[in-house]
């Protein structure tokens, strides 16, 4: 491969990235216009998509990437021969759509620095589309252009002041102005070199419309266009009088230009240095404490003010750093929608994509693994869970199936979930095929966790019970496997029927959090305090056995209990224990610890080598002394308890019904305080 | 560290019970004095539990109970020799680590016929230096065998239990 050296390869670092950015437009574009596929296509979006094209075509040729030259450009060309009534035919849909897809694999082998695919077949397939459409003579004529804009994208500044803002005129009323030419795109702050604040707002202007020369009295400027109307091309076109941007032939549109890239791997750097900080502020704490009696009043306190003001800075700090790894969902949740095109097609259903909390933020890096899995749950609903159209009449539901995609934070993960409204997973089935294959005794009923456990076996499927999960086999291993690796956790839910819901846990971000520190068998461990709900000192007149578990009054409700101790085989504790209680009902348990040490700033490091990753614990963490405590993971251990069956009768409820609220003393606030 | 010869390769030598084991020197980030050993529960019996190093907190394995000797107090000169293979980074706890030298890659020879299966996996020969006999390990397939042998992979994992 050509090799210009480092500044090179750092080049070719933001080659890769604004590639993913302006892909991704195409995507977007190209799935709005497979959606609106009988009317003309909308004007904007076409713009989007030329702009796009054309941003990927000049990148790739200055990467020397001329695979991906060609193929952008045969696109745009097959864009620019749209007939004036702006249809597009299915055929040059489905051309562009394969086209996207080569632009990927040559971006992608030039990231493996592979030979890229040969252009050739699709740009001679495009061309005979555009000869077909009949509206273009050559393919390299680009300056003929066809499309008539219904808008064009327009710069406007505005120069806020304090004088303006005496009269009424603030940023949100030039905004408003601003919508009654057309959409707003993007807008931009820019600070000028005398430090007063100009907003740049890109406006996509419809045609024929024009702002009232009198804005400009309330220091509005924009480059007055009747002039140069005629002999502008219209695509990419704006009036840009301000700085350069980034890529030759970029346009702001709805990404805003100062935004600056940095490369993952220098924030884990940031990252870890902040982790190392709170540790040796931990340390700092130590020794102030322990130097508090050898001191003259005044520098204790001096000593404690300024140890107060380290502690809140870095706390600030960690969460800037923090926040700056978070990208939302969507990014990833758009990617899906693609790939459900294909799906649709290929088995001929009809299934709508439903998206709900795509604006969830969660670390960048978390995200990018989760990609392969999240693909592989949307194409197995698609494929396995959703019935056919004949099926699903039959069964009296609507003919379209629906997929799901939910994301939300819950306390210290995000939680994301796939779910289908199709014939869900024959529970009795796959036991069966289970117990044939020997991976379960006959006997046995299959929990949701011990489901899981037979999709996920390797090569275990029902294939011969058709439509339900064939092929779900080995595939689903690896989606496990890939979401254990970076600490996350998937269960399945699924009705008969009904359809089918699989729903991932996983961590925010490389995490530091708070956390109560305890002990269970002399071992020191810790548990987000996020995760806890109150710490109720145990009394035995509150525990109740049910056959081998144990139960806990606790405010007129009935919780099961985590014996910790004897849950990790550690020895049990003498004296007196502590309940943390964890979860929301109904999915509460009470962990129950020897000691509560205390609460501390805890930097959670992820413990995920198959050697060492229990369920349980969801990572470890290096106390002030340098010993490394193990991290709890109240989901895992709430589920455990349900798991086993300790769902309480209605016998032992009313026999462990006491009043208790009363006498569970809720010294959580004292031990936050 | 020691200058390659031709068709040699660095090695770490260390010692398990009277044994001298080697390890690629470009398999092995560090080697460091054991530090805090915290047990995790439920883990392999021959995982001693995770310690922190560096930053990182990794799994630590006695090779002497993973080889089948007794575990023997800790001394000045135990040594955790952290490698990194396949992504995973590990440390091995042995008796001493404190000679380099470079074995030819033809003086390796193929394990002994008769030697227990399992072991020949992660054995990628036996070499002479002088009059010693040196067990060269695989450090890929010792933890690959290793991490096989810590889930004994049941089709169905006790639920939770």
């Amino acid at each position: 491969m050509q090799d210009g050296g480092e500044f090179f390869d750092e080049f070719i670092d933001d080659y890769f990235s604004e590639c993913e950015e302006h892909l991704a437009t195409v995507r977007r574009v190209l799935l709005a216009l497979d959606v609106a596929n009988d009317g003309p296509a909308d004007a904007v979006l076409l713009q989007d998509l030329l702009r796009a094209l054309h941003t990927l075509k000049g990148l790739s040729g200055m990467v020397g990437l001329s695979a991906a030259e060609e193929i952008a450009h045969a696109m745009e060309d097959g864009l620019r021969a749209l007939p004036d009534s702006r249809r597009i035919s299915r055929t040059l849909l489905d051309a562009l759509f394969s086209g996207v897809a080569l632009l990927e694999s040559c971006v992608n082998a030039r990231r493996m620095r592979a030979e890229p695919p040969s252009p050739g077949p699709f740009v001679d397939r495009m061309y005979d589309i555009i000869r077909s459409l009949g509206a273009m003579n050559g393919p390299a004529n680009s300056e003929t252009v066809s499309i008539q804009p219904a808008v064009t994208v327009r710069l406007f500044q505005f120069a806020a002041s304090a004088e303006l803002v005496a009269r009424g005129v603030g940023v949100e009323i030039i905004r408003q102005r601003l919508a009654t030419l057309g959409d707003i795109t993007a807008t931009t702050p820019v600070v000028q070199a005398n430090g007063t604040v100009v907003f740049e707002f890109a406006v996509a202007v419809r045609a024929g419309v024009r702002p009232p020369a009198e804005w400009r009295d309330d220091a509005v400027t924009w480059h007055d266009w009747d002039a140069d109307e005629e002999s502008t091309p219209p695509v990419g076109l704006v009036v840009h009088t301000g700085r350069p941007r980034a890529a030759p032939g970029a346009i702001p549109s709805t990404t805003s230009s100062n935004v600056v890239r940095v490369d993952l791997a220098r924030l884990d750097d940031l990252m870890r240095l902040v982790g190392e900080l709170v540790v040796s502020r931990a340390r700092l704490n130590d020794v102030v404490g322990r130097a508090r009696t050898q001191l003259t009043t005044s520098v204790q306190d001096d000593l404690s003010d300024a140890n107060a003001a380290i502690e809140r800075q870095l706390r600030s700090l960690r969460e800037g750093v923090m926040r700056v790894r978070l990208v939302a969902v969507n990014e990833v949740f758009e990617r899906l929608r693609f790939a459900m095109r294909d799906v649709a097609r290929e088995t001929q259903k009809s299934i709508h994509l439903n998206f709900f909390g795509q604006d969830t933020e969660i670390d960048k890096l978390v995200i990018d693994r989760m990609l392969e899995p999240l693909l592989h749950l949307v194409r197995n609903a698609a494929s396995h869970g959703i019935e056919s159209r004949d099926r699903r009449l039959d069964a009296g539901k609507s003919p379209d199936g629906t997929v799901t995609l939910r994301a939300r934070a819950a306390g210290d993960r995000i939680v994301i979930e796939v779910e289908d409204d199709g014939a869900g997973i024959d529970i009795a089935r796959v036991a069966r095929r289970a117990a044939d294959a020997g991976l379960i005794s006959s006997w046995e009923t299959l929990t949701p966790d011990m489901l899981l456990d037979v999709l996920c076996s390797s090569g275990f499927s029902t294939r011969d019970s058709a439509d339900l999960t064939s092929g779900r086999g080995v595939g689903m291993a690896v989606v496990r496997d890939t979401i254990r690796a970076i600490g996350g956790t998937l269960f399945v839910d699924s009705t008969l029927g009904r359809g089918t819901r699989f729903t991932i846990e996983l961590p925010l971000t490389l995490m530091i959090t708070d956390a109560l520190v305890l002990e269970v068998g002399n071992q020191s461990m810790a548990i987000p305090q996020i995760s806890l709900r109150e710490i109720v000192p145990l009394d035995d007149a509150q525990v109740t056995r049910v056959e081998n578990n144990e139960v806990l009054s606790y405010r007129g409700r009935v919780i099961p209990l985590v014996d910790l101790a004897a849950r990790f085989h550690l020895p049990p504790a003498n004296g007196k224990r502590h309940a943390l209680i964890v979860g929301v009902e109904p999915h509460e348990a009470g962990l129950v610890v020897d000691r509560i040490l205390g609460l501390r700033e805890i930097v959670v490091h992820p413990v995920t080598d198959p050697l060492v990753a229990m369920p349980g614990i969801s990572g470890a963490t290096e106390l002030a002394d340098g010993r490394v405590s193990l991290v709890l993971d109240a989901a895992t251990l709430i589920r455990s308890s349900r798991d086993r069956g300790t769902r309480p009768t209605p016998a032992a409820l009313n026999a462990a019904q006491t009043p208790t609220s009363a006498m569970s003393q809720r010294i959580s606030e004292q031990l936050w305080s | 560290m020691v200058v390659k010869a031709a068709g040699a390769e660095s090695y770490v030598l260390c010692e398990l019970a009277g044994t001298t084991y080697a390890l690629r020197s470009d398999d092995i980030e560090q080697l460091e004095m054991v530090g805090q050993l915290t047990p995790v529960p439920n883990a392999p019996p021959f995982v001693d539990g995770v310690t922190s190093v560096r930053g990182r907190v990794i799994p630590a394995i006695s090779l002497r109970a993973r080889f089948g000797f007794d575990r023997v107090e800790h001394t000045l000169r135990t040594r955790l020799v952290v490698v990194r293979s396949e992504g995973r980074v590990v440390g091995l706890i042995v008796d001493n680590a404190r000679e380099f030298a470079a074995i030819p890659t033809d003086a390796i020879h193929p394990p002994p016929e008769g030697m227990a299966d399992l072991s020949t996996r992660y054995l990628r020969g036996t070499a002479h230096l002088g009059e010693r006999l040196i067990f060269v390990l695989d450090v890929t397939e010792l933890l690959r065998v290793t991490e096989s042998s810590a889930t004994p992979l049941p089709p169905l994992l006790p639920s939770l239990g």
